[in-house]
């Protein structure tokens, strides 16, 4: 070591900068090198062999050099977490416009409530909870209901959702009706880095979503790409990335909740209209393009769809993975903590798109959850896929929503006198 | 890869650390020689060869410019190399330009020309990289530099990562005696590299690209703006244009310094400038001083006749202004400060240094200079001549009939710019950053980190500089 003479002796982890010099008297900055246990062993082992330690200028710069340079990399990563998370505690993270204005709906009227819908647009347009309040009514119960439909909702953001839920402390709330294609949803290509993706990255959401995707079907490179965007997400959200500028830009405003958490695609566009915006005409000629597709797909494509039902038919026994039904298992659990009942059911969406033979009935007959119904099935509910109830490919109409809340009703009031 | 990405952090960190693990300076410098042109494939993997090309062009021309040669005189081998660098710039550059410009003369004259236009794509960083390497040879051609025998040294001296895609445009005599002796650690200076990459990081990624959409919308339809935005999108646009650039330049320095080397100074505060004469030595340096030193004096330079200076001046700065794209946009802005300096210089010679009027000039020359330097960019930046028109028209005459408007308030934002950028002239805060104690220096680094990722835009936005 640097020209002098000697051997190493073993000095703890760091023996690679300690050396002995037989009857030198050199004194040596033992301490920056190891303290404590490992001090004394060097001090055993230098009194044993009769000698002293010994480093060299160099050496002895290079290791109060490098002590010096991990203090201010500490001293640097501490500063950047203390600084994000008092910031993280001034001003709380608003996730998305229409997701804070159900949480704040929520948060005032929590107890008016006994049932909430939780799933992704196909619950936000297709469930309208003032049917289904009418016709559990008319069933003589008597219950007040809310849709928490967020458009691409993921199961991990699902959960969050249920985290404030029951940190809200609902005294009333006894029934959460979850759309199980929410379990299917992994990021997609559009709408990543939004604030309301990098919101529910918490790191154990993170990591769920990780697991999940690897034990998924998808391409390795897509793996690996959705991993590096889960990632990027979680960095984003750790560090506040950006949202200096949108504090600045000022939050826009919370619209109020009007028809429990509904809305139908046909009243959005009519707002659009009413609003004078230059979305509506491009909204209209989309739907019509799109409705066009889907008739054409249905009048034509039918007896294919029946082929695939058949087969698919085949495969809804498979239970879905480990660690889907695990996330599942917990999610119940804490829903069941807070003294509510989860009920699972599937929504009708596009037949091309989403698998017909999702895992419902078999997690639904291995008793993971309890199944409200499966409306995801052509074959046997061909009225809401009847384009007339549709408002576009995967999304009810204002007609085919008031069907479906129907038909959500009746089987609700079958399954909760089971599980009253 | 830019240097505002956290993929190029991830790289840096890997190269930094294999650099200063290696003991050996060859081994190093093949090291960042891989490193710079993964760097570079990064981008697109093809035009390596280019590169390559160039590199192994200069390094034999180089090399044969110190021998006698039966066949060849050196001037024959100056003109070889030359006529090589600059078909291949002006092939992926140019051609389309000169086609086009070509076959629009034509047309004016009556006949109809259209040949067929290749799709060209413009290697990123093919201007900077050309011209460093034409400087060696030339420097070797004036026998003001000795060749280098080590071909990795050389291949390094082109292709070196942090200046490779946007400069500065380094000079062989500065590079490659850096290079032949190993860089030690323990002579780095952490904190003023680490403070200039965060200031090269906040100027690009937080103020350049913050400005960019507010810009890009009234560039796109100046004549629906009003006077008031017009002024604020030339004025912004200036600023956002120097941040983009600078910005870049102090991330390269930072970049190279932290390896242990020390790249040329490309800005020094060139928006405090009392004269256009004084601009151009501000700005963008390394191009300036190129050209000065390649081109305006090979013309000649001052030393012939008034008219001769005034035209070398003019072309120089035509060609300079060509050099920054194939536009006639660019020719147009070079020729405006060739104007400018012409003028400037019949100025000089007119009035006395000591006259009232000079000392009244003087204390309005910072802000004419930056008058006229916006005027200049509204042109640099515009796309169709309407824009310009309508651009020049609002800036020039305050006329415009456009109802659209840009918030009034964002004029307040100058003020915070304008201070921090003085500060930084007349303190020299990187300097003074150098000397203060390691643990506030982290403090500080931390909290100016927290802050930049606070503020910082989503979207990443390419460098302006890299497509030149």
């Amino acid at each position: 070591m640097d020209g002098e003479k000697g051997r190493l002796v073993w000095v703890g982890r760091r023996s690679n900068v300690v050396k002995r010099m037989g009857g030198v008297p050199t004194v040596f900055p033992i301490r920056v090198i190891c303290r404590g246990r490992a001090m004394e062993r060097a001090m055993e082992a230098v009194s044993s062999d009769k000698g002293l330690l010994f480093l060299s200028a160099a050496t002895r710069r290079r290791v109060t050099g490098g002590c010096r340079a991990l203090r201010n990399l500490t001293l640097f990563v501490v500063v950047i977490a203390l600084a994000n998370v008092a910031f993280e505690r001034a001003f709380p993270r608003r996730s998305h416009c229409l997701l804070d204005s159900k949480l704040n709906h929520l948060q005032q009227q929590i107890d008016r409530y006994d049932v909430v819908f939780i799933g992704s647009s196909l619950v936000y347009r297709g469930v309208d909870p003032a049917v289904f309040n009418e016709e559990l009514s008319k069933r003589g119960w008597q219950l007040d209901s809310f849709n928490f439909g967020v458009p691409g909702i993921q199961f991990e953001e699902m959960g969050l959702l249920i985290e404030r839920m029951v940190a809200m402390n609902p005294e009333r709330l006894k029934w959460l009706v979850i759309d199980l294609h929410s379990l299917s949803y992994l990021l997609g290509s559009t709408g990543w880095y939004t604030k309301r993706h990098v919101a529910w990255h918490t790191p154990s959401a993170t990591l769920n979503a990780c697991v999940r995707l690897w034990g998924g079907r998808k391409r390795f490179a897509t793996k690996l790409n959705l991993t590096r965007v889960h990632l990027g997400h979680l960095v984003m959200k750790c560090l506040n990335i950006g949202r200096g500028g949108q504090l600045l830009d000022g939050s826009p405003e919370t619209p109020t909740e009007r028809n429990r958490g509904y809305e139908s695609l046909e009243m959005s566009y009519r707002t659009a209209v009413e609003s004078g915006g230059d979305s509506a005409e491009k909204q209209l000629a989309e739907r019509a393009r799109v409705l066009d597709v889907y008739r054409k797909f249905y009048s034509e494509d039918v007896s294919a769809l029946k082929t695939r039902i058949q087969d698919d038919s085949e495969t809804d026994g498979a239970l879905p993975g480990a660690f889907d039904r695990l996330l599942l298992a917990r999610q119940n659990k804490r829903i069941r903590e807070a003294g509510m009942m989860p009920l699972y059911f599937v929504m009708p969406a596009d037949p091309t798109v989403f698998p017909i033979g999702l895992p419902a009935r078999a997690l639904h007959r291995a008793g993971d959850i309890v199944l409200i119904g499966d409306y995801h099935d052509p074959l046997n509910l061909p009225e809401l896929f009847a384009p007339k109830n549709r408002y576009d490919r995967n999304h009810m109409s204002e007609t085919g929503a008031r069907l479906l809340s129907e038909l959500l009703a009746a089987d609700f009031v079958r399954t909760a006198e089971r599980h009253r | 890869m830019l240097f505002t990405q956290p993929i190029f952090l991830f790289f840096f960190a890997v190269v930094f650390a294999l650099h200063w693990l290696m003991r050996r300076n060859g081994a190093r410098k093949v090291l960042l020689l891989v490193a710079s042109y993964i760097f570079y494939a990064a981008w697109d993997w093809r035009f390596l060869s280019l590169i390559l090309i160039s590199t192994l062009i200069d390094y034999c021309v180089g090399l044969l410019l110190v021998k006698k040669l039966r066949h060849f005189s050196r001037g024959t081998l100056l003109v070889m190399s030359l006529c090589a660098n600059l078909g291949i710039l002006g092939f992926f550059k140019y051609y389309n330009f000169f086609e086009q410009s070509f076959s629009g003369l034509l047309t004016l004259l009556g006949f109809h020309f259209h040949p067929v236009a290749p799709i060209i794509v413009l290697p990123v960083g093919i201007s900077f990289y050309t011209f460093q390497s034409m400087s060696y040879t030339i420097d070797i051609y004036r026998g003001k530099l000795r060749p280098t025998r080590n071909f990795v040294d050389f291949a390094l001296f082109v292709g070196f990562f942090p200046q490779l895609v946007a400069g500065p445009i380094v000079r062989a005599a500065g590079f490659l005696p850096q290079l032949r002796t190993a860089r030690r650690l323990d002579l780095v200076k952490f904190k003023g590299p680490i403070a200039l990459f965060l200031c090269g990081y906040f100027k690009k990624a937080i103020v350049s690209d913050s400005l960019a959409p507010l810009v890009d919308r009234v560039f796109a339809a100046p004549e629906t703006f009003g006077v008031s935005s017009v002024w604020l999108a030339a004025v912004f646009y200036t600023v956002m244009i120097y941040c983009d650039f600078s910005g870049y330049t102090d991330m390269a320095i930072a970049v190279a310094r932290l390896l242990g080397y020390e790249l040329c100074v490309n800005f020094d505060f060139p928006y405090f400038a009392r004269n256009i004469r004084v601009f151009w030595q501000r700005w963008h340096i390394s191009l300036s001083s190129w050209l000065k030193d390649y081109l305006y004096i090979s013309l000649g330079g001052n030393r012939g006749t008034r008219f001769a200076t005034f035209r070398n001046l003019m072309l120089t700065m035509l060609l300079g202004g060509l050099w920054h794209g194939a536009s006639w946009n660019f020719v147009i802005w070079g020729g405006l400060h060739g104007l400018a300096l012409v003028i400037h210089r019949l100025y000089s010679e007119r009035i006395p240094s000591d006259s009232a009027a000079r000392r009244f000039v003087g204390t309005l020359g910072i802000p004419l200079t930056f008058y006229w330097v916006c005027l200049s960019f509204i042109i640099f930046r515009a796309r169709t001549m309407e824009n310009i028109a309508a651009m020049l028209r609002a800036f020039l005459f305050f006329d415009s009939v456009g109802s659209r408007a840009l918030p009034n308030t964002l004029w307040l934002w100058l003020i915070p710019l304008g201070l921090f950028h003085w500060l930084f002239w007349r303190v020299r805060v990187i300097d003074r950053i150098q000397r203060m104690p390691d643990w506030l220096c982290s403090i500080a680094f931390g909290l100016a980190v927290f802050l930049m990722l606070l503020f910082l835009p989503f979207e990443y936005k390419p460098f302006i500089y890299f497509q030149f």
